[in-house]
């Protein structure tokens, strides 16, 4: 009890640093429009302690992906095989062996897919206390939750949000702490539409030689 | 006298007061001289190339030479767009409204030349273009998904001020030059509307024009004229006497230096011609 008034009392300080910041600002780093992004794993505060998003990718030109094979700096979460991609219009991001025990969480593999600014979320396998949860859950799908520790709080699954600038953020899963003391995100990707093709200048105009069209003089 | 007819060499059956004038029709079997194009002699009736066979067949060819049915009319002749130019790499057909009826097909060339449209609505992935065809003012409906459309933005207008008899060409909105020119007589006038520059012709014979500028409009009282489909144009003329007059068939007569800045303006660009 003393650790958790602690772990809560950080929390709260996270909660602080990260107010009115739990979507997008988390989502990436501060990428431009027109960027793909992603990362396998990111939490803030609380008792499931901060991690920065990891792996993180982020691209405003051509492909650019990561991977990690394990993820344990976080105490009260496990995940290996942590892949990441991004390009300007899609982004994919697949954490696999993704265990929460305190949230009685897991899932084989965990997929957020973004394309063209849609969406969706993949879960393998996936369970919460026991109940199997839905391979490919509808956006926002938000289920309550006993995390051991923290109380009654929120399982988003599919989580879908619009930014700003027109692009969509994915995270196939985000364990809220109370409160909006901090979340746990795993599985995040953000992307753009397909750049509208700027027009390129309309060429000059070539001379048709030796054809001629009898006009109106 | 503003019924059809039919001009043939610019000289038996022009207007009496226009025949008159030895040069307007030396103009006419100059400009005119040497017939059609091939590729697009036979374009009103659909050429039924295999390799244009995504139009129904007998869906004709929008051309400067054919005269189209179940078009819809440019109901903004006086609207200004973003430039937007499209150039189909391969026949695309033309439906009359998006999702609609084809009645037309948009071939690659015109003139021996790319097929260059302007762009006038968009509804989703639907352009409306402006057609190079009769009737004036022709209008269709393209899929702006058809493989090989290529986009393009022009920054340059054109306008013709037919009292003032006056052309100014815009660049991004703002003239880049304006000319002194000939615009059409009282009884073959130039016709108005929204039009767009369609392709640029340099004829086997140099006078009385090195460069000819057929517009995607025609004359409303001269069906035929020297043997081609009434076409209007900007193109040059070697007696500066005629700028500033309403002289001509219906083309516009413009001096050297706007025809040298008016054949760098791309292909698709919009022409207004106001009254």
């Amino acid at each position: 009890m003393h650790a958790f008034t602690r772990l809560t009392a950080a929390g709260l300080l996270a909660a602080g640093l990260t107010a009115g910041a739990a979507g997008p600002a988390l989502a990436a780093p501060p990428d431009p429009a027109g960027s793909g992004s992603a990362f396998g794993l990111a939490a803030t505060g609380g008792p499931l302690g901060s991690v920065p998003p990891v792996p993180a990718v982020s691209s405003d030109a051509g492909p650019a992906r990561k991977s990690l094979l394990k993820e344990d700096r976080l105490k009260a979460v496990r995940a290996s095989a942590l892949n990441v991609s991004a390009a300007p219009a899609n982004a994919r991001s697949n954490v696999a062996d993704l265990a929460v025990p305190t949230a009685k969480l897991k899932a084989d593999a965990v997929t957020a897919t973004c394309r063209d600014a849609r969406g969706g979320a993949h879960l393998t396998q996936a369970t919460v206390a026991g109940r199997r949860l839905d391979a490919s859950p509808p956006p926002n799908t938000t289920i309550p939750v006993d995390v051991e520790g923290v109380g009654r709080t929120s399982l988003v699954l599919n989580k879908q949000q619009r930014l700003p600038n027109g692009r969509l953020a994915v995270t196939a899963m985000q364990l809220n702490l109370p409160g909006g003391k901090g979340a746990l995100r795993v599985a995040s990707a953000t992307c753009g539409r397909v750049p509208a093709q700027r027009p390129v200048e309309a060429p000059a105009p070539k001379p048709v030689k030796h054809h001629d069209l009898p006009v109106t003089g | 006298m503003t019924a059809r007819r039919t001009g043939t060499g610019g000289r038996a059956r022009v207007p009496a007061v226009l025949a008159a004038s030895a040069l307007l029709a030396g103009a006419g079997a100059l400009l005119g001289g040497c017939g059609h194009s091939p590729a697009n002699t036979a374009s009103a009736g659909g050429t039924g190339r295999p390799a244009r066979a995504q139009a129904p067949a007998g869906a004709p060819e929008a051309t400067t030479y054919a005269r189209l049915k179940g078009v819809p009319r440019d109901d903004a002749p006086d609207g200004a767009t973003g430039g937007l130019v499209v150039h189909p790499a391969k026949a695309v057909p033309v439906l009359d409204k998006p999702g609609g009826r084809t009645v037309a097909t948009l071939p690659a060339q015109q003139l021996g030349g790319p097929t260059w449209v302007p762009v006038v609505q968009s509804s989703g992935d639907w352009r409306r273009v402006l057609l190079p065809s009769r009737p004036n003012g022709a209008t269709g409906w393209i899929s702006g998904a058809a493989d090989g459309l290529i986009t393009a933005h022009t920054p340059y207008t054109v306008k013709v001020d037919l009292s003032r008899r006056r052309l100014t060409l815009l660049k991004a909105g703002k003239p880049a030059g304006a000319w002194s020119v000939a615009v059409g007589g009282a009884r073959t006038p130039t016709p108005t509307g929204r039009t767009f520059m369609l392709a640029t012709l340099a004829p086997a014979t140099r006078t009385p024009s090195p460069l000819v500028l057929p517009l995607g409009t025609h004359s409303a009282t001269l069906d035929t004229f020297g043997g081609g489909p009434g076409t209007v144009a900007l193109h040059g003329w070697p007696d500066r006497s005629v700028f500033g007059k309403a002289v001509t068939h219906g083309c516009v007569r413009v001096p050297q230096d706007a025809l040298d800045a008016l054949a760098k303006v791309p292909l698709g660009s919009l022409v207004f011609i106001g009254a």
